[in-house]
């Protein structure tokens, strides 16, 4: 599947399958070309060339049909300024053509499980940032989807928001609905999603579960030299066979160890040359920086 | 949407409509009464101020030639605005038609809905103020119980004209251009406030 704007590709022949039921993530910096990979998914945004099946169906003839059992959580929160919370939802839901009555008795429902119910009548400009990401998740639930496609989700809130947002990201995801989110946190991918894609520059640099990825690509532990970008390769031949691979990230230096405490006691007696020495669990930002060679907010 | 330009219209695109009647019910108040003044203004100023200096318009005293112009003009403001600014805000501000679209109604279903409320406020003002001249006492017909019919044709061709400049403008200065070329012009020079048949040749 390729997306180009004015002969600019932002997706460059990517390929991804998603199962039924599964949390599938869209990982990348800003840029990557996740939000193009979404538009495309919701037929906003025609696919350049390739093929994009959703539901087996494909999105260039049969939108609508695929629009129906698809629940949509924008970037931007679009939610309607001009109507109340419970508004929101109601009016939405006709645009699936859901009779009145049951779309305001799902709507309570919906607003019950996101810690809505008190706003139910207030004008959605006085509700948090939290809160309205709330109710556009909310929103994306009234036509009971069978897939959700959730853009960067939590972008944005603050740290209680984001866990109440997973939290309630986890229980659909418990109750059958199939996820596909995108999100540039690390944090946010490994917590939700069973398989995950890392996207850079339009492409599709890695695919798996994130362990899976974080044992592929780096192994379980990293060893983190502030400031040791300089003496790399004098570092890097100390180690020796105690490490399996390195990484020069700005001014740092990444190692990769095969034995985390062996590694950690050697270059103990430099320590004070670095600004930190810090041997941690490998994460995603590692399989990150290991794959393009920079840094994720670079 | 889909990259050709066949269109792509339901039965859906009255939602649209619903929705804008939703928040309509809420604000029609303070809309309709706004709406008022202005028409009113024109008919006090022009048609009462100035109506005294100016001799009978085709056999008709100023004032009573003047009112049934400000209706059609009610009429034509009613949906240019609300196609134009109203339109505008809708599409680059609020996002609404792009939360719209993530459901099964297609662009083409927002616009005929658009289409659809620009004509029926065109016709909804229009006639607010036809029954304000009629109470003056300025409706010496019941054939004009006719004109709200015509303006279902005037509403939707305002609808669709400032609808187009809406898709077609960058920003929302660019409406200076359409009222100060197309909407004012029309306003002035379409026989509200005098006849054609008088009009000086050079204009």
């Amino acid at each position: 599947m390729v997306k180009e704007y004015n002969g600019f590709r932002a997706v460059k022949g990517i390929d991804f399958a998603v199962r039924a039921r599964e949390c599938f993530g869209i990982l990348g910096p800003n840029g990557a070309g996740k939000s193009s990979i979404v538009n495309m998914l919701i037929g906003l945004s025609p696919v350049t060339a390739g093929e994009l099946r959703v539901f087996g169906l494909d999105v260039r003839t049969a939108a609508r049909q695929i629009k129906r059992r698809l629940g949509i959580v924008p970037q931007e929160n679009n939610l309607d300024p001009d109507l109340t919370v419970i508004q929101n939802l109601v009016i939405y839901a006709s645009y699936f053509n859901i009779p009145r009555e049951t779309a305001r008795s799902r709507g309570l429902d919906l607003l019950a499980f996101f810690d809505l119910t008190a706003k139910a009548g207030e004008k959605v400009d006085n509700l948090s940032g939290g809160m309205k990401r709330r109710l556009t998740i909310a929103r994306a639930l009234i036509n009971n989807p069978d897939l959700v496609i959730l853009d960067e989700p939590t972008t944005g809130l603050d740290p209680q928001a984001r866990h109440l947002v997973w939290q309630r990201l986890l229980r659909l995801k418990e109750q059958g609905v199939t996820l596909i989110l995108t999100t540039h946190y690390m944090d946010e991918a490994s917590h939700l999603c069973d398989r995950l894609a890392i996207v850079n520059h339009g492409e599709i640099l890695a695919e798996g579960a994130p362990r899976e990825l974080i044992n592929r690509y780096v192994g379980a532990e990293v060893l983190q030299l502030g400031r040791a970008a300089g003496e790399a390769d004098v570092l890097v031949a100390a180690a020796g066979p105690l490490i399996h691979g390195h990484q020069v990230v700005g001014d740092d230096l990444v190692l990769y160890p095969r034995h985390g405490q062996a590694l950690l006691r050697l270059l103990q007696d430099r320590e004070h040359r670095f600004s930190r020495l810090l041997l941690r669990p490998a994460t995603l930002e590692d399989v990150f920086l290991k794959l393009t060679g920079r840094g994720f907010e670079s | 949407m889909t990259g050709n330009l066949r269109l792509d219209f339901s039965p859906l695109s009255v939602r649209v409509f619903q929705r804008h009647l939703t928040v309509f019910a809420r604000t029609w108040k303070t809309c309709v009464a706004l709406n008022f003044v202005e028409p009113l203004l024109y008919l006090a100023a022009l048609g009462i101020g100035l109506g005294v200096y100016v001799r009978p318009m085709e056999g008709l005293p100023y004032l009573n030639y003047l009112a049934p112009g400000l209706v059609a003009a009610s009429a034509m403001f009613a949906t240019t605005y609300e196609c134009t600014y109203g339109t505008f805000v809708r599409f680059k501000y609020q996002k609404t038609f792009q939360a719209m679209v993530a459901t099964p109604l297609s662009m083409d279903d927002v616009v005929l809905g658009e289409l659809l409320w620009g004509t029926f406020k065109s016709v909804l003002y229009g006639s607010i103020i036809l029954f304000v001249i009629f109470a003056l006492g300025l409706v010496p017909s019941a054939w004009a119980l006719l004109i709200p019919l015509a303006m279902i044709l005037g509403g939707f061709q305002f609808a669709l004209l400032s609808l187009l400049w809406t898709g077609l403008v960058p920003n929302i200065d660019s409406f200076h251009y359409f009222f100060s070329l197309i909407i004012t012009p029309l306003f002035l020079f379409s026989g509200v406030f005098f006849p054609l048949s008088d009009l000086h040749p050079v204009i």
